[in-house]
């Protein structure tokens, strides 16, 4: 069907518009990275500041063991998250999808239902369970707690996910002589990998962003995961913008890269469990 | 309330003196030679900002050198969340063996059990400054080593104040409002003044005009006297004369207002802020005080009838009630403290870092007696203002914060306001 | 389908004992904190012995009674309705277009999806720079059009305004991705059928398209409701829930009653935020019976 001219202009301008909200932000944080500090802040709107392009802010955060220590902390918690939530939630995906037994529907509720905690109802105990074992101002208190915070949604998309799989593929494999746990290994799971794909983009993207439980349950301060590292940045008395600009490139450029690269599948994965349901 | 009048005696009484911190780098104090069992780790968290805390690092470095097989894990922890922090690792067991704790938190752990009583292991009391020693100590028992004081200060740019025709630093409020205005350009982000919606900030303009935030009794029971004709006609000057006049109109960014003020006095927009010592060393790398003669450290100034006042702050170093189950390694921490809290360390900071000693005999030593901006501050801390300790004053600021906004954005007049923040802090001590 | 299910009971397994030992019995535990009067001084450390007592349901009274809490409440119905609501027309709107064959239309698409790609929190800080009410990005533009400086996070009723900007700009690309899926997943043969009956552009928006995508809608309306009220970080990174309490969220307020030691109390407030989400599920249940 051709369009009209002015839904096709329309369009464009939309877009245009859109897309420049949807950058600018993200450009003047990284812009403002690269100034000297006293030239953040000016009342004239500047993309490079007066002394020009410093790389001085990012030198001082990859030089200095507290954001580097903070950075390793959160790559271990989300890549320890990661595996363990897909574990965890694949397996139960696959009970729930390939199964019908006594109380299939109630755990499905109770998945839908888990993940609509809010964290802080879990904060109170847990901070106590932890103190109870030793476990604060340790990092397997982040990885257990967030693996466990994950569960809910990763286990819904994933069974939706398989449910798309017909089931003939493993009654197939059995005839071959796969076992149960095979059919879920060697033939559920490698059609799954977009959803898959976006259970672990799930776990990591909670690890990688949470803040309360870990502003909790971590104290020291090199034992900190990002968010709360720079939360302590940003104290009413000192606030290093430049540092925060550079801190906030560096951050977001993992996940910005596991993004864009696993995007076609993150989105063809959220696309059909959505649309299926 | 009792005045910090105590320090005075041992400070030059120089008002608006011409600060400019140690041009030489003052030799770093000798470690007095011990012996020590203990061999291991000691944990210390530091709350101090980088510059600051550099300085500590090289004293505990001159430390950990003579006391070889004793490692120190000196850690920056962030002011704002180590009270949190601190109350999350107690009881948990996993607090640092020493903290550098602000006054206002040290009643409080005191009282929740997570501090060693220092009592009757330090022998030097009697060289401790009484104010700063009676904020560590509760019920009897003295639970910290004050290690430095403060309070806010009026600091201005003196050629800022030449253009407003004055010579000096003013001496009341109407003063700085007269001046201030003749050079104010709100529009153009040129002030006279800058005030914070922190609740901190808002103390002074109880004081400079007769009034009292509380009182607190032997027993430990607490009056409240906020709410008072003073504060209400202190708080009114504030919004009617200062706001929207020489400083910005209310609402600014109660965020970022810290921040800003701090940019703006270093760019040489404002003419005079209040604030600590603690930022002085930071306000010397602005542009405006590329010559250190320009910045200008004054008491607060009046209100009313030769009324002013600041609130007192400082830190102790605290230690962690566990330490004491293991003797060698509390000798070491009090020996750690012994050193880095001395009479010459405490002069070193002074000389370096422009932070007030807690000591009587730091203030002797020579050259921190002949630094002009010591003794500009302790003009300051003559009128400054002691809060009585309480292991709730900290939760005190939250709500006079919040009342203090809803004033300042008209949404309650300063009667309603103190009102409200006098029945809330009535609730808060049990009232 | 498979019939042994103790099979299944194996799959199940470390979910449900993971979940049940780090949510399931924490729930119960909190659940039942919420009937004492446990703080930071009286809940009993190696320190200090425990001192606390049984309250009922006086927490709760306290809760509901605090003009704060429903200040919070109200605050947060209206963050989460607001929120959704741009996120879904905007979403909408960006995924019909995107939906055409437009030249660059990849290219676009990933400009939009920027916001989403970047860590919450961080755009709250990233944002937060761009508010700051004396030197910040927006407000050199005011002043360029002569509206003033404005006190994002200070001033009303802008300090509503500041976060909803920030999650709406945030939240729209998830939206605008599972919308235009679930308009790929309309049969074409539909619209051609409405052209040949003479339907215009309008009415097979309406007749096709709207409901084509109902059970998308229904369930990322739902999943942008859950998570919005819950939202902490956009609230934290900005306001910090002020000025004063103003803009706290009920997790923002709650979290904020825990770090003031009030454990049984800031439990409550969990109990509290989860029961309502929990009515309000059943309700939308009710209301959308094509979602499971």
């Amino acid at each position: 069907m051709r369009e009209p001219r002015w839904i096709k202009v329309g369009s464009y301008l939309v877009l245009t518009i859109a897309a420049i909200i949807a950058v600018l932000p993200a450009i003047w944080v990284f812009v403002t990275s690269f100034k000297v500090e006293s030239e953040i802040f000016s009342t004239q709107v500047e993309l490079v500041g007066r002394s020009g392009i410093t790389f001085a802010n990012y030198e001082f955060l990859l030089t200095r063991g507290d954001f580097q220590q903070w950075f390793m902390n959160s790559v271990i918690v989300a890549a320890a998250v990661t595996v363990i939530g897909v574990f965890l939630a694949a397996t139960a995906a696959y009970g729930l999808s390939r199964y019908r037994f006594r109380g299939r529907n109630s755990a499905l509720y109770i998945f839908l239902v888990a993940q609509m905690f809010p964290g802080i109802i879990l904060l109170v105990p847990l901070y106590n369970f932890f103190v109870s074992v030793g476990l604060i101002d340790q990092l397997p208190a982040l990885v257990i707690s967030y693996s466990t915070i994950a569960i809910p949604f990763s286990v819904l998309m994933l069974k939706a996910y398989f449910d798309t799989i017909p089931f003939d593929l493993e009654e197939a494999g059995q005839v071959d002589g796969l076992g149960v746990f095979g059919g879920f290994w060697r033939i559920v799971l490698p059609l799954s990998v977009p959803g898959v794909a976006v259970t672990a983009f799930y776990g990591f993207v909670t690890a990688w962003n949470e803040f309360m439980l870990a502003s909790a349950f971590l104290v020291s301060r090199d034992k900190l995961t990002l968010p709360v590292g720079l939360s302590t940045f940003i104290d009413p008395f000192n606030q290093p913008w430049h540092l925060l600009a550079a801190a906030s490139v560096i951050i977001s450029i993992p996940v910005m890269v596991f993004f864009f690269l696993a995007q076609r599948y993150l989105i063809s994965g959220l696309q059909t469990g959505g649309v299926k349901g | 309330m009792p005045k910090a009048a105590a320090l005075t005696a041992a400070l030059l009484l120089t008002v608006g003196a011409v600060p400019a911190l140690a041009q030489d780098a003052p030799a770093l104090p000798e470690v007095a030679a011990s012996e020590l069992e203990y061999q291991g780790e000691i944990s210390f968290w530091n709350t101090m900002r980088d510059f600051e805390f550099a300085e500590v690092q090289k004293l505990i470095d001159a430390w950990t050198t003579a006391h070889p097989g004793i490692s120190v894990k000196h850690t920056a922890q962030s002011f704002d969340t180590a009270r949190a922090d601190y109350q999350n690792a107690a009881p948990a067991g996993t607090a640092p063996d020493i903290l550098r704790a602000d006054i206002g938190w040290t009643i409080g752990f005191a009282d929740d059990g997570y501090l060693l009583d220092l009592t009757d292991k330090v022998s030097d009391w009697d060289d401790y400054i009484g104010v700063p020693l009676a904020t560590a100590t509760w019920k009897g028992s003295t639970y910290g080593l004050p290690h430095v004081t403060d309070a806010l200060g009026l600091q201005c740019n003196k050629a800022l104040l030449a253009e407003a025709g004055l010579d000096a630093a003013p001496a009341t409020w109407q003063e700085l409002v007269d001046a201030g205005s003749t050079i104010a350009d709100l529009e153009a982000q040129k002030y006279g003044f800058y005030m914070r919606g922190d609740s901190y900030w808002a103390q002074p303009f109880t004081w400079a005009w007769g009034g009292k935030l509380y009182e607190v009794a032997e027993d430990g029971s607490v009056t409240v006297t906020i709410n008072s004709p003073e504060s209400i006609e202190g708080w009114n000057f504030l919004k009617d004369n200062i706001l929207g006049t020489v400083a910005p109109a209310a609402p600014w960014d109660y965020t970022n207002d810290y921040g800003n003020m701090t940019t703006g006095f270093k760019a040489g927009t404002i003419m005079c802020v209040m604030n600590g010592p603690w930022q002085v060393a930071d306000h010397l790398t602005g542009e405006a005080f590329a010559d250190p003669s320009n910045l200008i450290i004054a008491p607060i100034p009046e209100g009313t009838a030769g009324n002013t006042g600041s609130p007192v702050g400082g830190h102790n170093y605290v230690v962690y009630a566990l330490v004491g189950d293991d003797p060698a390694k509390e000798a070491a921490v009090l020996d750690l403290l012994s050193y880095i809290n001395g009479t010459d360390a405490q002069a070193y900071l002074a000389q370096t870092l422009g932070l007030l000693p807690t000591r009587n005999s730091a203030y002797a030593n020579e050259a921190v007696a002949a630094d002009p901006v010591i003794s500009a501050w302790g003009a300051v801390m003559q009128k400054a203002t002691n809060r009585a300790g309480h292991p709730k004053s900290s939760d005190m600021y939250a709500p006079y914060s919040q009342y203090y906004q809803a004033f300042l954005n008209g949404e309650m007049t300063a009667e309603e306001a103190l009102a409200a923040i006098e029945t809330e802090w009535n609730t808060l001590f049990g009232n | 389908m498979r019939s042994r299910s103790w099979v299944a009971w194996v799959f199940m397994a470390p979910t449900l004992i993971a979940m049940a030992l780090i949510v399931f019995l924490p729930l119960v535990q909190a659940f039942v904190w919420t009937l004492t009067d446990i703080d930071r001084s009286n809940m009993g450390t190696r320190f200090k012995e425990a001192s606390w007592t049984f309250t009922g349901l006086d927490n709760y009274v306290t809760a509901l009674q605090d003009p704060d809490f429903q200040h919070a409440f109200v605050w947060t119905i209206v963050w989460t309705l607001v929120n959704v609501f741009f996120h879904f027309t905007l979403g909408l709107l960006l995924a019909v277009i995107l939906n055409q064959k437009l030249r660059g239309r990849t290219g676009f698409r990933l400009m939009l999806l920027v916001p989403w790609a970047i860590p919450i929190y961080i755009s709250a800080i990233g944002w937060s720079f761009i508010f700051n009410g004396e030197f910040g990005l927006l407000n050199n533009f005011t002043a360029l059009f002569g509206i003033g400086r404005i006190a994002w996070y200070s001033e009303f009723p802008w300090y509503y305004v500041a976060p909803i900007i920030v999650n709406v700009w945030a939240g729209v690309p998830f939206m605008m991705v599972a919308l235009l899926g679930g308009l790929q997943g309309i049969p074409q043969d539909q619209y051609e059928a409405a052209r040949v009956d003479g339907a215009s552009r309008w009415q097979s928006f309406w007749n096709i398209t709207i409901p084509g995508l109902r059970s998308v809608s229904t369930m990322v309306i739902l999943l942008g409701i859950i998570w919005t009220f819950n939202l902490f970080a956009v609230i934290f990174f900005t306001t910090r829930g002020g000025p004063a309490g103003k803009t706290n969220i009920l997790v923002t307020f709650a979290y904020q009653v825990f770090n003031e030691g009030e454990l049984a109390l800031a439990a409550t407030f969990g109990v509290i935020i989860f029961s309502i989400l929990i009515v309000f599920s059943l309700f939308y249940r009710r209301l959308a019976p094509e979602r499971a």
